[in-house]
């Protein structure tokens, strides 16, 4: 909003500035539900976009959704009501409201709204948001701004717009990247005892395939004994053995894909492709794919050297 | 229904229309047999009202209720899906070719659209796969159930123009359902008529352009929801602005 005129008063830098003076940083919590708990997912607030992960590369934002809360805290905010520098009229009511919009999706979540008070004191504010599973994938925006909740009684000859529902500038905006950089494997959960503990399911066709879980998919098994070594409620639980499993199914995932893209040169495979994703792995593990015993060597170690502990 | 599968870039959509025009859209046997079974009603559905209807927006709108009723009520149809182009362009190419290419590709003695226009239908021009375009037409003009939905499309306010409007012209801004469809039913008010008849004379279909102009500015200065008289009262100053009140 700064960038425009829009003829009326509207929250300037200087006053936003002032507004998060002496104040905590927003900060960002991201998480999804299971079996009733909520598990944390890390994200890269408050990089523009920011990435979210999850240290035990099970979630995807399809099959597991997504909840956010956004923690954010202001001072000064009598100032919003200052005939001086302020943007509306005394008696006016203010608020903050919280927009999200997917723009691939073609979807805009109605505003939330919070009433700010007229007050030097420093507030804080909560603004959460839930997204089911299967509904977004690919990115989401979120804004927050003050808006006019109710009018005021005009006090003053001009400057002022005080119609209701008003937006008289922007505190913050933010997007979140959903589909990540593609370094994780979609992951679904079955329960077959008798069967292993994981497999890797790969059903393209061509390397140019989109990347998804039909394509690749990395199936955990909780009906195996050994399930208990995975699962981060129980005491037995193992992060070496997660990660573990991820490395060899990330090896054969790229031998299989180099198999396949044998003979076919490729230079720039299509965004989200198989092919694509294959080679953002290579990329990032470093891996020579040349010599196949050394791809899952090299991912270990890239995996260790990530955690701190590689020599 | 391996809906993971049903997805085409824009390469792939490119080749796959090329294949399909020397072949005139005909289809081959599919490899997945709900596809080809969901294929096939699609064909009925379409020969049916094809034997009532011209094509044109009547034809649309009623495709538009079919189309989107057989599509919602499946599991597989999941919320991410009914946005994505990918899946779109797979739908087009695979799944219904022949029936688009019979939409758009004219009558023996007239012109029909051009390859390149064609091709829009199919993958080109992501918001005018006409797949997509007689889903979300359905979703912004949903009035709860079928019957009462095609009896709001059929209002005679609305035409071709109404959905280029409604899901082609979307903006940056991405769109509400809610703020859209709000938009149509005070376009299709009959106490209007009139008044815009008089700023518009017979190109009614300006009225509902110049609607979704105005709301393009309004909503970058505006939040719907804290309007006085919520959306309801934020449409009506949309109105009232263009029509000079």
């Amino acid at each position: 909003m700064s960038n425009f005129d829009f003829g009326y008063r509207t929250l300037n830098d200087e006053l936003k500035k002032k507004l998060f003076s002496s104040t905590k940083a927003p900060s960002l919590d991201t998480y999804f539900n299971e079996d009733g708990k909520n598990v944390t997912l890390e994200n890269s607030f408050p990089d523009d976009p920011i990435n979210i992960s999850d240290k035990n590369s099970d979630w995807s934002p399809l099959t597991k959704g997504l909840n956010t809360k956004l923690k954010l805290s202001l001072n000064n905010l009598d100032l919003l009501w200052d005939a001086q520098e302020g943007v509306a009229y005394t008696d006016s009511k203010l608020g903050i409201s919280f927009t999200w919009v997917s723009r691939n999706a073609k979807q805009r979540g109605k505003a939330s709204i919070m009433e700010i008070k007229s007050s030097m004191e420093m507030q804080n504010f909560e603004f959460p948001t839930q997204f089911p599973p299967f509904v977004f994938n690919k990115e989401i925006d979120f804004s927050l701004d003050i808006v006019l909740l109710d009018k005021g009684t005009p006090n003053r000859e001009f400057g002022i717009n005080n119609n209701q529902g008003v937006i008289l500038g922007n505190l913050l905006n933010y997007r979140i990247l959903l589909s990540g950089n593609g370094s994780e494997f979609p992951c679904v959960y079955i329960n077959e005892p008798q069967k292993p503990l994981w497999s890797l399911k790969l059903g393209f066709e061509d390397v140019q395939d989109q990347f998804g879980y039909d394509t690749v998919c990395l199936c955990i098994n909780k009906g195996n004994n050994d399930y208990k070594y995975l699962d981060k409620g129980s005491s037995s639980f193992d992060s070496r053995l997660k990660s573990e499993i991820m490395a060899e199914a990330i090896s054969n995932f790229v031998i299989a894909v180099e198999e396949d893209a044998l003979g076919e040169s490729i230079e720039n495979p299509p965004e989200g492709s198989v092919l694509g994703v294959e080679r953002y792995m290579v990329k990032v593990h470093q891996l020579d794919v040349k010599r196949k015993e050394t791809i899952l060597p090299s991912i270990i170690q890239s995996f260790e050297k990530e955690r701190g502990i590689a020599k | 229904m391996n809906v993971g599968k049903m997805k085409l870039n824009f390469q792939q959509a490119n080749n796959r229309f090329e294949i399909l025009s020397k072949n005139g859209f005909a289809l081959n046997n599919l490899k997945e047999e709900d596809e080809s079974v969901l294929s096939e009603k699609i064909r009925q559905i379409f020969s049916d009202l094809k034997s009532k209807e011209r094509f044109g927006y009547s034809f649309d709108e009623r495709l538009s209720c079919k189309f989107h009723s057989l599509l919602k009520n499946n599991d597989w149809m999941k919320p991410y899906l009914e946005s994505s182009y990918d899946f779109w362009r797979y739908f087009a190419l695979n799944i219904m070719p022949r029936e688009i290419y019979e939409r758009f590709k004219g009558k023996d003695n007239e012109e029909g659209e051009t390859k390149e226009s064609i091709k829009s239908h199919f993958f080109s021009k992501p918001v005018r796969i006409y797949p997509f375009d007689l889903y979300w037409y359905y979703e912004i003009m949903n009035c709860g159930d079928e019957e009462k939905t095609l009896e709001f499309m059929n209002n005679d306010a609305f035409s071709s123009d109404t959905i280029v409007a409604l899901v082609e012209r979307t903006g940056p801004l991405s769109f509400r359902k809610d703020l859209f469809h709000e938009i149509a039913v005070k376009v299709a008010d009959p106490s209007l008529k009139e008044k815009i008849k008089n700023k518009f004379g017979n190109r009614k279909d300006n009225f509902l352009r110049t609607v979704m102009v105005e709301n393009s500015l309004k909503f970058l200065i505006y939040q719907p929801d804290l309007y006085d008289g919520g959306v309801e009262g934020y449409v009506s100053d949309l109105i009232r602005n263009v029509l000079g009140d």
